[in-house]
C-alpha cells in the first residue's frame, strides 16, 4: 500500500515517510531537511506518516486558506481537512502516526502540502515534548537572541540575510521551534529558504550574480552560511514584523504581544495541547521583550536601531 | 440569588489588568479590559452576583447602581459567548 519511504531527522525525532507516490515523498522532503541529530544525541521518538495519493478529477488546485478541523475525543484524533476535502489529514496523537489522503490534483500545491501534512501534524507531537512551533525567523547577536515574527511575505528571510550580513547568527529563517529551560530557547527548524529574485539581487553579493528566474529559487542557508548557522540560542526579544517604510519599533505591552502572537502562531488543536500552546506564548511574551517592528530594508539603521533598542536602551512599553 | 462560573472550556491569562480568553474547544478568542478582568477573575461560583457587584463598586470606586449596569451587560455578553455558567 505505502511502496515509498523516506526518513528525516529533526532534532531527538525521527520522522518516517510512507507513501504510495516518490514525486509527493519528493515535494516533502524537498522544501524540508530539517537539522540532523548530532552523533551522541538519544532518541526521544518517532513518528510515522502514511500518505496516501488518490486519483481526483479536480481541476490543478492551488494552496488556499480553505481548512477545518475536528477533533474527536474518544478516539483521541484530529482531523484536518484542506481545499474542500482534497486533502484529509487524521493525526493519532496516541499512535504518533498521522493518516493522510490527498487527491492527486493537490500535488500542484507544493510547499503548502510540506506545511498541511508535515509541519502542522509534526507541530501537534511536539508540543508533548515542551516544543512549540512558531513561524518566525531567528537571529542571534553577542549571545541575544531575537525572533521576528511575521506572516510569510512579511520578509524574515529577508531580514534573516540582511542582519547576517550586519553579523547576526542565524537560527532560523522561517520555522523554529522554542522550548522553555528556566529561559527561553528557539531551536532551528528547516534549513532551506525561497527567495524571490528580486530579494536575490539584493544579495548578490553573498548569494553570487544570476539571471532573472520566475516565482522563487530555494537556496540551502546551511551550506552558504555554514559559519553564521546557530543550532540554538537564548530567546531576548520577540519583534512582530510588519511592512513599512521606515526602520521603526515601539515597545509592546505583553498582552498586545501576546494576542498578535498568538494569532499568528496558534495551530486548531486537540484541547489540552491548545491549552498548553497558550500557556506557553503567554509566558514567552511576559518573559521576553516584545516590540513591534516596521522596516525598509535598510539594514545598516535597522542593525543599529536593534541594537540601541533591545539590548542597550529598552524602553517601556507603549500603551 | 443567581451566580455564575467560568466555563470548564475557557483557558484566560491575565497580563497586569488585563486579560485574554480562549475556547479551547473553538479556538475563538475574547480580550478584556481592566474591569472585565477584574469580574472575570470573581466568577468562580463561589460568589453569587450581588456580591461580585459590590466588589466591582468598591474596586473602581462607582455606585452600586452602576456597577450593576455595566456587570449584567458584561454577564450577557459572556452568556451569548457561552463562556460562562449559571451555578
Amino acid at each position: 500500500m505505502y511502496p515509498y519511504s523516506r526518513q528525516l531527522n529533526l532534532l531527538h525525532f525521527i520522522i518516517h515517510l510512507h507513501a504510495n507516490d516518490a514525486s509527493l515523498l519528493d515535494i516533502l522532503t524537498d522544501d524540508f531537511i530539517y537539522r540532523p541529530q548530532n552523533k551522541n544525541d538519544f532518541i526521544r521518538s518517532e513518528f510515522h506518516f502514511y500518505i496516501l495519493v488518490e486519483d481526483d478529477d479536480r481541476e490543478i488546485c492551488k494552496p488556499t486558506g480553505d481548512f477545518s478541523y475536528a477533533y474527536d475525543f474518544e478516539a483521541n484524533l484530529l482531523h484536518l481537512k484542506y481545499l474542500s476535502g482534497a486533502i484529509n489529514i487524521d493525526i493519532d496523537y496516541a499512535k504518533r502516526s498521522v493518516f493522510a489522503v490527498i487527491g492527486r490534483s493537490t500535488l500542484s500545491c507544493g510547499a503548502a502540502l510540506g506545511n498541511w501534512i508535515l509541519t502542522i501534524p509534526l507541530a501537534e507531537f511536539l508540543k508533548e515534548y515542551g516544543l512549540y512551533f512558531i513561524h518566525a525567523a531567528c537571529l542571534e547577536y553577542e549571545g541575544k537572541s531575537v525572533l521576528f515574527a511575521g506572516k510569510s511575505g512579511f520578509g524574515k528571510t529577508t531580514i534573516s540575510l540582511g542582519l547576517m550580513k550586519k553579523g547576526w547568527n542565524l537560527i532560523s529563517d522561517d520555522e523554529a521551534f522554542l522550548f522553555e529551560k528556566v529561559d527561553y530557547y528557539a531551536v532551528g527548524g528547516p534549513e532551506k529558504a525561497k527567495i524571490s529574485y528580486k530579494t536575490w539581487q539584493k544579495f548578490a553579493d553573498i548569494l553570487g550574480e544570476t539571471d532573472a528566474f520566475p516565482n522563487k529559487r530555494t537556496i540551502n542557508l546551511s551550506t552558504l552560511f555554514s559559519d553564521k548557522m546557530r543550532e540554538f540560542g537564548k530567546v531576548h526579544s520577540l519583534c512582530l514584523i510588519r511592512k513599512g517604510s521606515e526602520n521603526h519599533i515601539n515597545r509592546l505591552k505583553p498582552i498586545d504581544a501576546f494576542q498578535r502572537l498568538f494569532s499568528l502562531a496558534f495551530l486548531n488543536s486537540n484541547p489540552e495541547s491548545t491549552r498548553s500552546n497558550f500557556e506557553f506564548l503567554a509566558n514567552l511574551c511576559r518573559n521576553c521583550y516584545c516590540y513591534e517592528l516596521e522596516n525598509n530594508l535598510d539594514f545598516d539603521s535597522l542593525h543599529t536601531l536593534l541594537i540601541n533598542e533591545m539590548f542597550v536602551y529598552p524602553s517601556r512599553p507603549v500603551c | 440569588m443567581s451566580a455564575h462560573k467560568r466555563a470548564d472550556e475557557i483557558e484566560w491569562k491575565m497580563f497586569d489588568d488585563e486579560s485574554l480568553l480562549l475556547n479551547v474547544q473553538t479556538g475563538f478568542y475574547f480580550r478584556l479590559n481592566v474591569v472585565g478582568s477584574y469580574i472575570w477573575s470573581n466568577l468562580d461560583g463561589n460568589r453569587n452576583d450581588d456580591e461580585i457587584i459590590h466588589l466591582v463598586a468598591d474596586a473602581f470606586d462607582t455606585t452600586s447602581e452602576q456597577a450593576s449596569k455595566d456587570y449584567r451587560a458584561f454577564i450577557s455578553t459572556l452568556s451569548e459567548e457561552k463562556l460562562i455558567l449559571n451555578v
